[in-house]
């Protein structure tokens, strides 16, 4: 027909602009890897995720084996990577719990093992 | 609490697209068309711009109240998953340590310019060209800065940048364009008073610059969403199968519909003015125009609360 039927189909093709609902932060890989089996208790757990964090509402909990906190304070963040210092030396499984706000104010959260050998 | 983020967002993004609309018709479209037809001092005129008044301060009193409602909420929402911390303390920490707060100060003293221009100096006077130009620069301000709430603010990289910026231009041409509808039906309401004859000299003039406006701002939209698109490239298929995706789609059916009603008004209705018919048509057609934005604003409020359905390895809220 003419220009509005030119003007549709660009508009079809075109406006999915203005998309703000992937606005939420993944995890995009962890340190120690997800589900990994590392020889040596880790220094930190550092996760880097797909979106910069907000760290006043940024947090994550890692627990040793027998189910003892052994994160350190407040974890430190920078952009999209949070990392957590530890004080452990047992082996066996760790448990990380994550929860994070993104700056375009969507939470995430999430949790994940490793092991630690013998 | 999603619910009322979701209406927070909507009444926000409604007002102030009025605000910054309102405030860019009357120096781009009416103003001129005032002083084309001759008639900037008349008694229309000034009960024109009476109107146009009220439109701005509801406009600014609702973005206030939701603004503040838009904050409360999300720290409400933020806040029921830390255990040990009060709504009032999570509000604060939310507008002082974090860069959607920090948007929110800027926001705020944006207001307090927008609030002085105002509501200084008469409703039915034109006012000074500086306060005309503060209203819109600041009008305009607060409606770009809104891209800061959005996807884009977290984005890292260049390609955040670009995003942001192609978001801003996106909700800038958003609010020339809805915004600008209101007071283009009221010009039409006002013309058609038989009383008042001599603002129905204005209506060709104004519907003529409206539409150049309107094709500014669809190119604009057009443009930016092929930029975001292209940004979110491969996160497209994933939309079609979820409930936000479906949403989305909807927004850009309204999008066509509301192009494809303002291509009617420009090449077919407007050269006929000032005939009754087209006044009429151009009337309604304005009127159904409006609502269809409103529904888009309404979808844009819900789709950014909504969580993508795409990932099953995480809990999201």
């Amino acid at each position: 027909m003419r220009t509005p039927s030119i003007l549709i189909s660009l508009a079809l093709l075109l406006v999915v602009g203005s998309v703000s609902a992937y606005a939420h932060a993944k995890l995009d890989h962890a340190e120690p890897q997800v589900g990994s089996t590392v020889n040596a208790a880790p220094r930190e757990v550092l996760l880097t995720f797909t979106e910069n964090l907000e760290p006043a509402f940024s947090t994550m909990e890692v627990t040793g084996p027998s189910g003892q906190r052994v994160d350190e304070g407040k974890p430190r963040i920078n952009g999209k990577v949070m990392r957590a210092p530890l004080r452990a030396d047992q082996p066996g499984t760790y448990q990380v719990k994550w929860h994070v706000l993104s700056v375009d104010t969507h939470t995430t959260e999430g949790a994940f093992s490793f092991k630690v050998s013998e | 609490m999603i619910a009322l983020l979701a209406a927070a967002r909507a009444v926000h993004f409604a007002s102030t697209a009025m605000v910054m609309g309102a405030a860019l018709f009357q120096h781009l479209v009416a103003e001129p068309a005032f002083r084309t037809a001759a008639i900037g001092g008349s008694a229309s005129a000034r009960a024109y711009r009476a109107r146009l008044a009220t439109i701005l301060r509801i406009g600014f009193a609702l973005a206030v109240l939701s603004g503040t409602a838009w904050l409360l909420a999300l720290a409400a929402k933020i806040g029921s998953s830390l255990p040990v911390v009060v709504s009032d303390g999570v509000a604060w920490v939310l507008l002082t340590e974090t860069q959607f707060g920090h948007v929110w100060i800027a926001r705020a003293f944006l207001a307090g310019l927008l609030f002085c221009a105002l509501w200084l100096g008469k409703a039915g006077d034109a006012g000074t060209r500086f306060r005309q130009r503060l209203t819109t620069v600041t009008a305009m301000c607060l409606m770009g800065s809104l891209a800061w709430s959005g996807h884009a603010a977290g984005s890292p990289g260049v390609i955040g940048d670009i995003h942001l910026i192609a978001d801003v231009l996106h909700l800038v041409a958003a609010g020339a364009w809805l915004g600008g509808l209101l007071p283009l039906s009221l010009l039409f309401v006002l013309a058609s008073r038989p009383t008042d004859p001599s603002l129905a000299s204005t209506l060709k003039i104004a519907t003529r610059r409206f539409s150049t406006l309107g094709l500014l701002s669809v190119g604009t939209l057009l443009a930016t969403g092929l930029v975001n698109t292209w940004i979110l490239a491969g996160s497209v298929p994933a939309l079609l199968e979820t409930d936000y995706g479906r949403l989305l789609l909807l927004k850009i059916w309204l999008f066509a519909a509301m192009v494809a009603i303002a291509s009617i008004n420009r090449l077919r209705l407007t050269p006929r003015l000032p005939k009754t018919e087209a006044v009429h048509r151009l009337d309604r057609n304005t009127r159904v125009e409006l609502a269809l934005g409103l529904a888009i604003i309404a979808i844009v409020s819900v789709l950014g609360v909504l969580p993508p359905a795409v990932h099953m390895d995480m809990q999201m809220h």
